[in-house]
């Protein structure tokens, strides 16, 4: 008969445990895989900012019906395959901004770049709002307003061209180098390169005169913080061939639009486009690869973060002509990769 | 000892059952089918091509442990959910039969403890839910193993995860029957306990949903109880595709479930220690 009522006795006991060890508060929030948004289209305020830098086009006073973004027409004035614009005003405020401000800040033998700009009048880390390369030259917009012209270009004019122009040719330093034509739009626009012809060319695009160029980038492009297009000859010469990707890489991509979001962790996404169908498989083969042999390193290496992050990394297959890579690293990974040039003895530790 | 006697000879019963006959034959042929028309080619680590049937499946190219993820995540949860509901179909019968008459003074008639018949029930069933849910997870792994290099051994302790939660709901069902031996009782209690475990899983919003009074508080009595099924489908999930737990909830989690199961049964065995046959 007593045990009868120990099985009820158990029971009760059994549920009151039952309820408290299913129901007390969790002491610790349960671990979350980190979250990545691959740069994939402009971001609400991305679309803000692109709509804020279109311009009509002013030629002779009349002003037209169309808009262009005077940085972007400048990088298609040369007809270059290739062009990269950096989102300096952006990344100046991330995490990895900050990072290569101190790489930048810390070359004191080489003399202190951003030191030297601020002395003509030019803070790069207020002025300048974008850096765009192509192989015609370098573009830089911002608030030029108060620079220091002929400290920084050695002549304060230069020759007039066209509405805003102002072409002015840079004698080579002591120390050698070439010749330097720079290229001033107004007080927003300045362009490095290496001919008076490319400097016109600038001028024209940007006030829309004559034919309008193939444009490298649209407005629509110009998402996250590093974008671009390469092609597949300049992809050549800046990747080299030394691993099996590289080469799968150069023999099958004709042009490579790149896409790098830096506001905290960096996450990259490269659509690669060719012309032959099945080297572009083996690519994404040879990359997908690649990437999942870094992700296994980064594990037996013990960096679990890296590891994880490397996890998003993919490959999405060839569309037709085409496939997208994406890859995800971590900030700290970046940091401790830029460590040397901080001059940071404890990096990587 | 007599206990797991009396299990091995639900087992045996089991065995000549063609519901159990044909849950085996369907999850060899599905296995057997993923070996001989899967196709996986995997290049560095990466999951770079599948064809099935001979088809090209469309997807991302990354990492074989990562691209198998969603693949052993889908596995947990229809191992899980598909082996409960199946649990609940195939296994009312069980206890009804053990009760039936003839059998139970028979059985009675042996030098068996009463609580033993029931405790041997119960882990037979159990062992039967451990092997079902075994057998699909650890085959899946084989085969994908086999075929991607890629080995883990998480989507089997899922499937123990799901073998746990269905032992919690076959205590139920076993209490029930033991008042009213009932196969279609059984069965109901079983399906009710699932849904109460649904429930539960979302206790807090749907206390928040309702207005004070009678029905709010036996509401948040009975989940208060009852093991939150989808919490253990999550976790069972998230083992299987190696996402990352809370420490140390999972442990608190199964312990609480056993411990259900475990008030379940001390009532089964307290009413069948009471009742004449």
């Amino acid at each position: 008969m007593r045990q009868r009522w120990l099985w009820l006795i158990a029971a009760g006991l059994l549920v009151i445990a039952a309820a408290w060890l299913v129901r007390i508060p969790e002491a610790r929030a349960p671990a979350a895989r980190p979250e990545v948004e691959m740069p994939r289209q402009l971001r609400p305020e991305e679309r803000q900012r692109m709509l804020a830098r279109l311009r009509p086009p002013v030629d002779a006073g009349v002003r037209r019906n169309e808009v262009r973004d005077p940085m972007l027409a400048a990088l298609s004035a040369g007809g270059s395959g290739s062009g990269m614009v950096l989102e300096v005003n952006a990344l100046r405020n991330s995490p990895l901004g900050e990072l290569l401000l101190q790489c930048l800040a810390a070359r004191e033998g080489r003399g202190n770049a951003l030191e030297a700009l601020q002395r003509m009048g030019i803070d790069p880390l207020r002025d300048v709002d974008r850096v765009g390369i192509t192989e015609h030259g370098i573009v830089v917009s911002g608030d030029f307003r108060r620079a220091n012209w002929e400290g920084l270009l050695g002549s304060p004019g230069g020759s007039a061209y066209g509405e805003q122009g102002q072409i002015t040719s840079v004698d080579p330093r002591a120390d050698g180098g070439s010749r330097l034509i720079a290229t001033r739009w107004g007080d927003s626009l300045l362009h490095l390169g290496d001919s008076v012809e490319d400097g016109r060319r600038v001028v024209d695009v940007v006030e829309g005169r004559g034919p309008a160029p193939r444009p490298l980038l649209t407005p629509e492009q110009s998402y996250g913080e590093l974008y671009g297009v390469v092609s597949g000859a300049d992809l050549a010469r800046t990747v080299g061939a030394s691993e099996a990707w590289a080469t799968a890489l150069v023999e099958a991509a004709s042009k490579v639009e790149i896409h790098l979001d830096a506001r905290r962790d960096v996450a990259l996404v490269a659509d690669v486009s060719g012309d032959d169908a099945r080297k572009l498989e083996d690519l994404g083969k040879s990359l997908g690869g690649a990437l999942a042999l870094a992700r296994a390193q980064a594990r037996a290496g013990g960096d679990v973060d890296a590891a994880e992050l490397l996890s998003f990394a993919r490959v999405s297959p060839a569309r037709g002509d085409a496939l997208s890579v994406e890859v995800a690293l971590p900030l700290e990974v970046v940091a401790r990769h830029l460590a040397s040039c901080r001059g940071d003895v404890d990096a990587g530790r | 000892m007599t206990s797991l006697a009396v299990a091995l000879d639900l087992l045996r019963e089991a065995a000549a059952r063609r519901w159990f006959l044909a849950l085996g034959l369907a999850l060899t042929g599905l296995l057997m089918l993923l070996l001989t028309s899967l196709r996986l080619e995997v290049v560095d680590g990466a999951l770079a091509a599948s064809r099935l049937f001979g088809q090209p499946l469309h997807h991302s190219i990354q990492a074989a442990d990562v691209a198998l993820r969603p693949v052993f995540l889908v596995a947990s949860q229809i191992v899980f959910w598909g082996g409960l509901g199946f649990g609940v179909l195939s296994c009312a019968d069980f206890a009804p039969a053990l009760l039936s008459p003839g059998r139970i003074e028979h059985l009675l008639s042996l030098p068996v403890r009463r609580w033993e018949l029931l405790a041997g029930t119960f882990l037979g069933v159990l062992a039967l839910a451990l092997a079902g849910a075994v057998y699909a997870s650890a085959g899946l792994v084989l085969v994908l193993g086999a075929k991607t290099g890629v080995w883990t051994g998480w989507p089997v302790v899922s499937a123990v995860l799901a073998a746990v939660a269905f032992g919690s709901v076959y205590a139920g069902m076993l209490a029930v029957t033991v008042w009213v031996r009932s196969a279609a009782l059984s069965a109901a209690a079983g399906a009710t306990l699932v849904l109460l475990g649904l429930l539960a899983t979302h206790r807090v919003p749907l206390l928040d949903l309702m207005g004070r009074g009678v029905g709010r508080a036996l509401f948040a009595g009975v989940t208060a109880v009852v093991p939150p099924l989808g919490k253990l489908a999550d976790a069972a999930g998230a083992l299987a595709s190696s996402a990352p737990l809370a420490p140390g909830g999972l442990l608190r989690l199964l312990a609480g479930t056993v411990a259900f199961a475990g008030a379940l049964l001390a009532v089964a065995m307290w009413r069948f220690d009471r009742r004449d046959f």
